[in-house]
C-alpha cells in the first residue's frame, strides 16, 4: 500500500514537469508581452529605454529554454517565481486565493455528494413513480442550468428581493456569504451525481445477491443500505472524484459571478494578463491537486471494494 | 470489520456537516459588519479589479491609481474635476530661469501616517526611487527632462543633480528645457512622497501594506475581494469627514447592479447595458463627464489605402455617428470631434469635425482614385464599447460609400502588439493620454510615430514642441488648439467618441465628481455621508 503510493507520488513528478512546459509554451505562443499589460493602455508608449529596462528587470530577455529551466530549477527548490502583475512572490499570492477555494470547493462538494446520492438512491428506490420523476427533473435541471445563470437568479432573489443574504464578496468566509456561492456551485455538481448514483443503485439492486439477500430475510433498510449501496457507490467515487479537482480549480464562473477572490479566477486572469509565473505557479498547485485526488479516489476503492489490491 | 467501516463513514458525514454548518464563522443571523454599512464608510466597486500592488511606482494602471491617489500625497495635485494644478504639500513654487528651475514651498505640518513630519528630503528620497532603474518603474518617464536623471539612469551619477533640499521645507528641481507638462505628471500618486524607513523595511511588501501621508491610511486587504482605507486623523487639510473607504473587487457588472441595489455598494462605475436601464429612472442617481479616453479607428497612415487623407476624412464622413452612439451604446458616449477629449480645458469649442456627410465621402474617395471602392482589414476586441458590436454596426454606412471592413477579432493584449509592430491596416482602440493637454496629444508626434499610427506632421511637431516648452498657459493652449485642428484635419483616425463615464451612487453619498482624467480618481476627502439608515 505505502509502496504503491510513494510510486503514485514520484509519477506526479513528470504530470507536474509537462503541464508547466506545455503552459509554458503555450502562454509564449500567445502574441502580446507582459509588458503591454502593465500600462494603463491610455498612457503613451513607453519610451524604447524604460521598456527594454523592464523586460530585464522581469527575465524576459533571456531565451526560452533558459527561461524554462530556470523557473524549473526554482520551483524545485520551492520557489514559484516572482509576479510582474502584483510585484510579489507567486507562492504567496496563490496561497492567499487557497482558503477561499478550498472552503468553497469543500461546502459545495459535501452539499453535492449529500444531495446527489440522496436523491440518486431515492430515485432508484422509486423506479418509475412520482420520487423519481422528481428526482431526476431536478438532475436534469441542475445538469443544463449555466453555473452563471443559476447564480444571478439566486442573488437577485435572495439578496435584492428578500434581502436575506450577501450578493457576493468571500467575507473571510462567513456563512452567510457561502449559501449562495456553495448552492449555485454544488447544484450542478449534485445533479450528476444524483444521475449517476440512481442508474448505479438500480444495477447492483437487480443483482442476485440482492436477491439472495431479501430471500435471506434482511429488512429492506439492511438490503439498501448495507448491501446495495457500497457497491454502487464506486462508479459514483469515480465521478466525484473527477470532479472535486474541477470545484477546486474550475470554478471560474461562480467564482467570477459571486466575486469570490479563489484560485480559478487567479489563473484566468493572470492568462489574460500573461502573468506567466502566476499562471505557473497555480497550475502546478492545480495539477497537484488533480494528482492527490485522483490518489484518493483510487485508495477509496479498495476500501468500498475489499477485492481490490493494491501493488 | 463491518462495525469499524461503518463507524468511518458515519465520522465522515458528521465531520462534513460541521464543516458544512460551521465553517468560518458565528455570524449566523447575518448582522453586517458596521465597517460595510453606515458609520460613514463608503463602499465603491475598485473599478478596474483588484489593484495589484498599492506601491505608487510599481503599477501604471488606473486600477492601481484609483487606490493610491487616497494613500500618497505629492507636491502638487490635480483639481478633480478640471484637471488643473493645485497645491498639495507644496503650499506654492516659484518658476525661474525661463521655466527651468522649480522651488517649491512645503508646508510644515505635513506627516506620514507613520507620524513621521515630511520635509524635502524626503522627495528627494522618492524622486529618486522612482528613477532609480533598479526599481524598473513603468512611470519613471514622468522625471523625464530633469537635470541629471540621465546620468542617473544609466549610472554615471549617485544622484540626479536637478533635485536639491535647499532646506527642511524647500525643494529645488532643475529642468534641462522649460517643460508645460511637468507639474501634472508630479501630480500624479507616483510622484508621491513615500517614507524612505518603510520602504526599505518592507522592501516588495510596501506594495501590499503602503504607507503614505495622504488623506487615507491603509487598512486591509484581501486580494481579489476589498481594500480597506481608513480617514487619517492628523491630515494637515484636516481629517476626511468620511471614516473610511472600502474598494470592492467584484467583476461582474450584474454582481455591482445586485449589490447596490441591495444597498451594500455605494457607488459604482456603470457600463453601457447599467447606464441604459437607469439613465431615465429618477430614483437612481448618476454622474456623467466625457472621460479622457477617445475611442477610435486608427489608420495606419502609412499604408494604402489610408496613405491618402482624403481616404480618411472619407471615413469619417460616412459613418452618422451619433447614430451609432444612441443606438448601440445606449447614448453612453459624447460624439468626438477631435481627439481632445471636450472636457479638457484645452479644448477648443470652434473646431470642426467630420459631419455625417456620405456623398462628400464618395466624392473624397473618388478624388483619392478608389471610386471601385476598397477593403479594409481591421483588428477588433469584442468589447462592447469600443469593439466588434461598433464595426458590425458601422459596416452598412462604409458599404454605402465604398469602404468594406474585413474584421479580424483578437484580445487587446495582442492588438495593442501588432499595433506596435505595424502589422495592421487599421485597428479599434480606446487610448488617452494623461490629465495634460500636451501629453494628450503627444501620441501624434513624429517621435511615438513608430509605435502608434505612423502619422507624421512636422507642423504638428512644431506645436507640440513649442506648447510643451511654452511658460504661460494661454501660449501653451492656444499651441495646442492649433495643432489639434492640424491632426483634426488629417484624421489619422475616425474620431468615435470621448467615453461618457459614469457613477451611479445612492443618495446617501454626497460629494461625488465628475472627474474627467478618470471617473475612478475621486478625491474623497470632498465626500459625505448620511449616516442614517439605509
Amino acid at each position: 500500500m505505502f509502496h504503491y503510493i510513494a510510486r503514485r507520488m514520484v509519477q506526479m513528478l513528470p504530470v507536474l514537469i509537462g503541464i508547466t512546459l506545455v503552459a509554458f509554451i503555450l502562454m509564449n505562443l500567445v502574441p502580446g508581452t507582459a509588458i503591454s499589460m502593465m500600462m494603463d493602455p491610455r498612457a503613451a508608449p513607453l519610451p524604447a529605454d524604460v521598456e527594454a529596462r523592464l523586460l530585464e528587470h522581469y527575465g524576459f530577455t533571456d531565451p526560452l529554454p533558459i527561461r524554462y529551466l530556470k523557473f524549473l530549477g526554482n520551483a524545485l527548490r520551492g520557489d514559484l517565481g516572482f509576479s510582474f502583475r502584483f510585484n510579489q512572490l507567486v507562492s504567496i499570492i496563490v496561497l492567499e486565493r487557497l482558503p477561499p477555494t478550498m472552503l468553497l470547493a469543500f461546502t459545495s462538494g459535501t452539499l453535492a455528494v449529500l444531495l446527489g446520492v440522496f436523491l440518486g438512491i431515492l430515485a432508484a428506490l422509486h423506479r418509475g413513480r412520482i420520487l423519481d420523476s422528481f428526482s431526476m427533473v431536478f438532475g436534469l435541471a441542475g445538469a443544463s442550468m449555466p453555473v452563471f445563470w443559476f447564480g444571478i437568479l439566486l442573488m437577485f432573489l435572495f439578496s435584492v428581493r428578500l434581502g436575506w443574504l450577501p450578493a457576493s464578496g468571500w467575507g473571510s468566509g462567513s456563512v452567510s456569504h457561502l449559501i449562495l456561492p456553495t448552492l449555485a456551485l454544488g447544484y450542478g455538481f449534485a445533479a450528476i451525481i444524483a444521475r449517476v448514483t440512481r442508474s448505479s443503485m438500480l444495477e447492483v439492486l437487480s443483482m442476485d445477491y440482492i436477491v439472495t439477500a431479501r430471500s435471506k430475510g434482511l429488512s429492506e433498510r439492511m438490503v439498501v443500505y448495507k448491501h446495495a449501496l457500497k457497491n454502487a457507490l464506486i462508479p459514483v467515487i469515480t465521478v466525484i472524484g473527477g470532479q472535486v479537482g474541477r470545484l477546486l480549480s474550475g470554478a471560474v464562473l461562480t467564482e467570477t459571478v459571486f466575486s469570490w477572490p479563489g484560485l480559478g479566477r487567479l489563473l484566468v486572469d493572470s492568462i489574460q494578463h500573461r502573468d506567466l509565473p502566476t499562471v505557473q505557479g497555480s497550475l502546478i498547485f492545480v495539477a497537484f491537486v488533480f494528482v492527490l485526488v485522483n490518489l484518493v479516489t483510487d485508495l477509496t476503492y479498495a476500501f468500498l471494494d475489499p477485492r481490490v489490491r493494491f501493488e | 470489520m463491518y462495525t469499524y467501516k461503518r463507524g468511518c463513514l458515519l465520522i465522515m458525514l458528521v465531520f462534513g456537516l460541521i464543516l458544512l454548518t460551521g465553517c468560518g464563522g458565528p455570524d449566523l443571523d447575518f448582522e453586517q459588519d458596521p465597517n460595510d454599512v453606515g458609520g460613514g464608510v463608503f463602499v465603491r466597486d475598485s473599478a478596474y479589479g483588484d489593484p495589484e500592488n498599492l506601491d505608487p511606482i510599481v503599477r501604471g494602471r488606473m486600477g492601481a491609481m484609483g487606490v493610491t491617489t487616497n494613500l500618497f500625497d505629492g507636491l502638487v495635485g490635480h483639481e478633480p474635476e478640471t484637471a488643473e494644478i493645485r497645491p498639495a504639500i507644496a503650499t506654492s513654487w516659484d518658476i525661474h530661469d525661463d521655466g527651468t528651475r522649480y522651488v517649491f514651498h512645503l508646508r510644515d505640518d505635513a506627516i506620514f501616517h507613520n507620524g513621521r513630519p515630511i520635509t524635502a528630503d524626503d522627495f528627494v528620497y522618492s524622486f529618486h526611487r522612482l528613477a532609480d532603474p533598479a526599481n524598473a518603474s513603468p512611470l519613471s518617464h514622468y522625471l523625464t527632462g530633469v537635470v541629471g536623471k540621465r546620468e542617473f539612469e544609466v549610472g554615471d551619477a549617485e544622484t540626479m543633480e536637478g533635485i536639491r533640499a535647499l532646506d527642511d521645507h524647500t525643494l529645488q528641481i532643475q529642468l534641462e528645457a522649460p517643460d508645460s507638462t511637468f507639474l501634472s505628471n508630479l501630480a500624479f500618486p507616483a510622484a508621491g512622497v513615500v517614507p524612505e524607513e518603510a520602504v526599505e523595511a518592507l522592501g516588495d511588501d510596501f506594495g501590499h501594506r503602503p504607507i503614505g501621508s495622504g488623506p487615507f491610511v491603509f487598512d486591509e486587504w484581501v486580494k481579489d475581494d476589498y481594500v480597506n482605507l481608513q480617514a487619517f486623523d492628523d491630515y494637515y487639510q484636516g481629517r476626511p469627514e468620511i471614516d473610511g473607504v472600502k474598494f470592492r473587487v467584484i467583476q461582474e457588472a450584474t454582481t455591482k447592479e445586485a449589490e447596490f441595489l441591495s444597498g451594500n455598494l455605494d457607488a459604482f462605475i456603470a457600463p453601457a447595458s447599467i447606464y441604459r436601464k437607469y439613465r431615465d429612472d429618477p430614483d437612481h442617481q448618476m454622474i456623467e463627464v466625457a472621460e479622457f479616453f477617445t475611442r477610435h479607428i486608427g489608420f495606419h497612415c502609412q499604408k494604402e489605402p489610408f496613405d491618402d487623407p482624403r481616404v480618411r476624412q472619407a471615413f469619417n464622413h460616412a459613418i452618422d455617428t451619433e447614430t451609432i452612439i444612441d443606438v448601440v451604446l445606449g447614448g453612453k458616449g459624447v460624439p468626438a470631434i477631435g481627439y481632445l477629449p471636450s472636457s479638457s480645458f484645452a479644448f477648443d469649442p470652434d473646431l470642426k469635425g467630420y459631419p455625417y456627410d456620405p456623398e462628400r465621402a464618395e466624392t473624397l474617395l473618388a478624388e483619392s482614385g478608389y471610386e471601385d471602392g476598397i477593403e479594409v482589414p481591421i483588428m477588433t476586441s469584442e468589447h462592447p464599447e469600443w469593439g466588434l458590436p461598433i464595426v458590425e454596426a458601422i459596416m452598412p454606412y462604409l458599404n454605402a460609400v465604398g469602404i468594406t471592413l474585413k474584421p479580424e477579432t483578437m484580445d487587446t493584449g495582442v492588438l495593442y502588439d501588432r499595433l506596435r509592430s505595424g502589422d495592421y491596416v487599421s485597428y479599434i482602440y480606446s487610448t488617452g493620454g494623461d490629465a495634460h493637454p500636451v501629453n494628450y496629444l503627444w501620441r501624434f508626434h513624429s517621435e511615438l510615430a513608430d509605435t502608434t499610427n505612423r502619422y507624421s506632421d512636422p507642423a504638428v511637431d512644431d506645436l507640440l514642441e513649442r506648447a510643451k516648452g511654452a511658460t504661460d498657459d494661454d501660449e501653451m493652449i492656444a499651441l495646442v488648439q492649433e495643432a489639434e485642428a492640424t491632426i483634426a484635419r488629417d484624421a489619422p483616425i475616425w474620431f468615435f467618441h470621448y467615453n461618457k463615464a459614469v457613477t451611479m451612487h445612492a443618495d446617501r453619498v454626497d460629494g461625488l465628481q465628475a472627474v474627467p482624467i478618470d471617473m475612478f480618481l475621486q478625491d474623497l476627502t470632498k465626500l459625505s455621508i448620511d449616516v442614517g439608515p439605509r
